[in-house]
């Protein structure tokens, strides 16, 4: 049976998945947040390793963050840079993709308030 | 009563859709990549193949329908023979499905695609193109083994992986162009 409802979800559906192809991967709310944490230490320059990171906040408990970096990293919107002297270290670092989507945010942000 | 008819008109409905959908898109594959194509059943670019994962993804077992019908009517002055017509035109049709039912299973993707993400759809349309190239050819092979290329295999996959991955873009960009001209800003 041809059911016009489920079709037009799985329209819908597959509408947000192809939008995902030419745009920025999604992010939840939480991974924005940590991108957001994130970008106050790339900003001024710091390197923050992923111990520090998973520290950087009281609202996110340690273990969660850590879930999210993963998740982050698989995105595409951070990498992780051993360090050159001792390799249990780990730095979290912007991608190409977190600097283009800080710019967009930016952009709209500018044409929002415009 | 009225039910059954109602369900057969919409049936009917989505099986007409996806056959004049194959239908318009080979015709345009013809018209702007007919220079990539390498024999009647293999192109370099492809963009019918868009038309299966879509037209599968949206109406399953109401796109096999469609997709035979339409890819009968396109076959027909390209094959020997009727029944090779029909053969090949039921590889085309049901090679989608399949590909999709088994991707989606691995990929754990829901029956009304909830959550599917862009990675996801990309894998699937990979999984669409290998099982169309495979099947396609191992068809080619058993109907003439002497003359069989196996190289036919990758360009069939090349061809129907980029004309998906065209189809989905452009459907990316159409659905841009309808946010915009609507006011409506994306969720990002």
């Amino acid at each position: 049976m041809a059911n016009f409802q489920q079709i037009y979800q799985k329209f819908l559906n597959l509408a947000s998945a192809v939008e995902e192809m030419s745009e920025f991967p999604t992010l939840d709310p939480v991974e924005q947040k940590m991108l957001s944490l994130l970008s106050k230490y790339w900003a001024s320059k710091q390197k923050i390793t992923v111990v520090e990171a998973m520290h950087m906040t009281n609202d996110i408990s340690t273990s969660t963050v850590f879930r999210y970096l993963k998740k982050l990293r698989t995105k595409g919107y951070i990498e992780l840079i051993v360090d050159e002297l001792d390799n249990r270290v780990k730095y979290v670092s912007a991608t190409p993709l977190t600097d283009s989507y800080f710019n967009k945010m930016g952009k709209l942000m500018i044409k929002a308030a415009s | 009563m009225n039910l059954l008819i109602a369900n057969a008109k919409n049936g009917a409905l989505c099986i007409g859709g996806v056959a004049i959908a194959w239908l318009v898109f080979f015709k345009l594959n013809f018209l702007f990549f007919s220079t990539f194509e390498k024999s009647h059943f293999i192109n370099w670019v492809f963009i019918p193949a868009g038309v299966r994962l879509i037209s599968v993804l949206l109406f399953d077992e109401y796109a096999i329908v469609g997709l035979f019908i339409g890819a009968l009517i396109t076959s027909i002055g390209m094959t020997t023979s009727p029944t090779e017509a029909v053969l090949i035109s039921l590889i085309s049709a049901i090679n989608p499905y399949l590909a999709i039912k088994l991707s989606k299973r691995i990929l754990k993707v829901n029956m009304t695609l909830g959550g599917l993400n862009a990675k996801q759809l990309i894998t699937m349309s990979f999984f669409a193109a290998l099982f169309n190239c495979l099947s396609h050819n191992v068809y080619f092979y058993f109907v003439d083994p002497e003359h069989y290329d196996w190289f036919s295999c990758v360009s069939m996959f090349t061809g129907d992986f980029a004309g998906i991955l065209i189809v989905l873009y452009l459907f990316a960009f159409i659905l841009k162009v309808i946010r915009k001209s609507v006011g409506v800003s994306t969720k990002k």
